[in-house]
């Protein structure tokens, strides 16, 4: 079955209540991966995913048809993350000379969606919002820094110290076949 | 290092959260309230209520009309008080007299021949009839005077001085013709002005007298019924109820509008449903249970196939609007999961249900009858949200009142 997008969008704009339904479970399931990523528990993720759509909703005459509607939702998803949790982000920085890179396989098939969203939800606030909008959202650097009202170089030094914590704790459950020590 | 973001990326982007209904609602109840539109049932049925009224209304104003030229003739005129002159009484009953016997034998092959044989039967009658009905025809004559134009009032009296110069038998006589026959046919055998005109006053009484007679009948009905989704083989009892007017359009046609509370429940296959945004996913409901309730407006066309003491037969087809004032889906998913649906005043469907049904009634009372009425209703459009082809078959009971 297609879904006419076009046509859902136009009763939003006529707030018609059924169209917004439809939009709502439409993009429901993303919406929600996002704002559970983000959020420190359901409920926290429940708000920020209204507070989202009640963007969308009074604010859809601000969306340009020319470009994918689903960019522009999750857009708006994200940045509701990122508002609602600004004024708690304490950022730390690092030196980005201190960083070393390695590369590492996993086990795929040994990790699993729970485990990987304890692991998010163990990271502070700070790592795991330069983390979430760099690996998944795909924010650059420069973007997480204007977003989130720091420098470049916190971001950068955020999202290093995300993954060291991130692979350590795969570590402990994997056993992971370094290629590169 | 950015292995890790691979990782991420990868396991927490598959995963796939279901609607939960109570998220909505919450957003729902902050979201800018909808503008007001008029429901168009509301409308329908404001229309109805009101075109009822008014021919109560004007029923009523005619008859009141009828007692007040009738009280002010009688106090005004001293026409209905005046004795015949004996001259103008024996014309007058050879007039009638000749008229009856033409009637009788003018024409064996007319159409009208048996009313012709009836009205001979009755005049017959009305022969053997005594005195006893001076006040009677006195009156009815006032009546008939009363409700003409005022420009044939000239006529009127003219009329009224033919008529009321005729002996017992002789007025009897000539108004039990007037009565039963067309005025054409009556005008093609009297040549007497004066009667000519009586036939008019007789004709524009009856016309009134019938209308103020036919205002039509209000019912109420119950009307259980199976409801299915064509196609899909599962049907559910169903409840209606509410009120029918009819109002008569001819000696056997009639039409009826109605305002009806429909609570249909109906299930089916999810793929007879043919949403206009439907259900994404990877999953789709196999089943749905719908209960909707509904105001539908029936308007049908009624023919009268059969009549006779009281009883009568009616055939009856149309079409009937519904305005679903609030439907509940309850998706249901193969692995048991099950998932509502909510709509509120969302889907009207004007003339969307073809309705065909045979109508049987019977009078209890000078004022009163009951009926009953087998009737299947056919989708003409897709219905509610799913837009499926929803179709009922059931017997309708009707207590219909008079007026």
């Amino acid at each position: 079955m297609r879904v006419d997008l076009q046509q859902i969008l136009e009763g939003c704009r006529k707030n018609d209540r059924r169209s917004q339904k439809e939009l709502y479970s439409l993009f429901y399931s993303v919406s929600m991966g996002i704002c559970l990523r983000f959020a420190n528990n359901r409920d926290d993720a429940v708000i920020i995913l209204n507070d989202g759509f009640y963007k969308i909703f009074t604010r859809l005459d601000t969306y340009d048809p020319q470009f994918p509607f689903a960019a522009w939702m999750k857009r708006i998803m994200t940045n509701t993350a990122i508002d609602h949790y600004r004024s708690s982000l304490r950022f730390q920085t690092v030196q980005l000379e201190a960083v070393e890179e390695e590369e590492v396989q996993f086990n795929l098939e040994n990790l699993h969606y729970q485990d990987l969203m304890d692991m998010i939800h163990t990271l502070s606030p700070s790592y795991r919002t330069v983390f979430l909008l760099y690996a998944l959202e795909g924010y650059s650097h420069e973007e997480i820094a204007e977003v989130l009202k720091i420098s470049v170089g916190t971001s950068k030094s955020n999202l290093f110290k995300a993954r060291s914590k991130l692979m350590k704790m795969i570590n402990k459950t994997e056993s992971p076949i370094k290629k590169n020590l | 290092m950015k292995e890790i973001d691979d990782i991420f990326r990868q396991k927490l982007k598959e995963v796939d959260y279901p609607f939960e209904e109570e998220h909505w609602e919450a957003l729902e109840e902050r979201l800018p309230e909808r503008k007001r539109r008029w429901l168009p049932w509301s409308l329908v049925a404001g229309i109805l209520i009101l075109v009822g009224l008014f021919f109560i209304y004007k029923d009523e104003k005619i008859k009141k009309t009828f007692k007040a030229v009738l009280n002010t003739k009688e106090k005004n005129s001293g026409i209905s008080t005046k004795i015949p002159k004996k001259a103008l009484v024996a014309d007058s009953l050879n007039l009638a007299k000749q008229s009856h016997n033409q009637l009788i034998y003018d024409d064996e092959n007319d159409k009208s021949h048996l009313a012709i044989k009836r009205e001979s039967r009755l005049s017959r009658e009305a022969m053997r009839l005594g005195e006893s009905d001076k006040g009677e025809i006195k009156n009815y004559l006032q009546h008939s005077l009363s409700i003409l134009p005022d420009k044939s009032g000239s006529l009127q009296q003219d009329s009224l001085k033919v008529l009321g110069s005729l002996d017992q038998d002789s007025r009897r006589l000539t108004m039990l013709i007037l009565e039963k026959l067309p005025a054409s046919r009556v005008a093609s055998v009297f040549h007497s002005p004066e009667i000519h005109a009586a036939v008019q006053v007789h004709s524009e009484k009856q016309k009134i007298i019938n209308r103020s007679k036919d205002v039509g009948s209000l019912a109420m009905v119950v009307a259980p019924d199976l409801t299915s989704v064509r196609g899909a083989g599962e049907s559910r009892i169903s409840s209606n109820f509410g009120v029918l007017y009819t109002r008569p359009i001819g000696k056997r046609w009639s039409i009826s509008a109605g305002l009806l509370y429909s609570q249909k429940r109906y299930t089916s296959p999810y793929s007879f449903y043919q949403p206009s945004n439907p259900i994404t996913g990877a999953y789709l409901p196999t089943d749905v249970r719908a209960i909707c309730q509904v105001i539908s407006v029936p308007v049908t066309v009624n023919y009268t196939a059969w009549k006779k003491k009281g009883q009568l037969l009616q055939l009856n087809a149309g079409a009937s609007s519904y305005f679903m004032l609030k439907e509940k889906y309850n998706m249901r998913y193969e692995t048991g999961y099950e998932h509502v649906y909510e709509f509120k005043g969302e889907n009207q469907h004007y003339l969307g249900i073809a309705d065909l049904s045979i109508t049987y009634l019977r009078k209890i009372h000078p004022n009163y009858h009951l009926g009953i009425r087998p009737f299947v209703q056919i989708p003409l459009q897709g219905i509610g949200y799913g837009n499926i082809p929803l179709q009922s078959q059931g017997v309708a009971l009707i207590f219909g009142i008079n007026k």
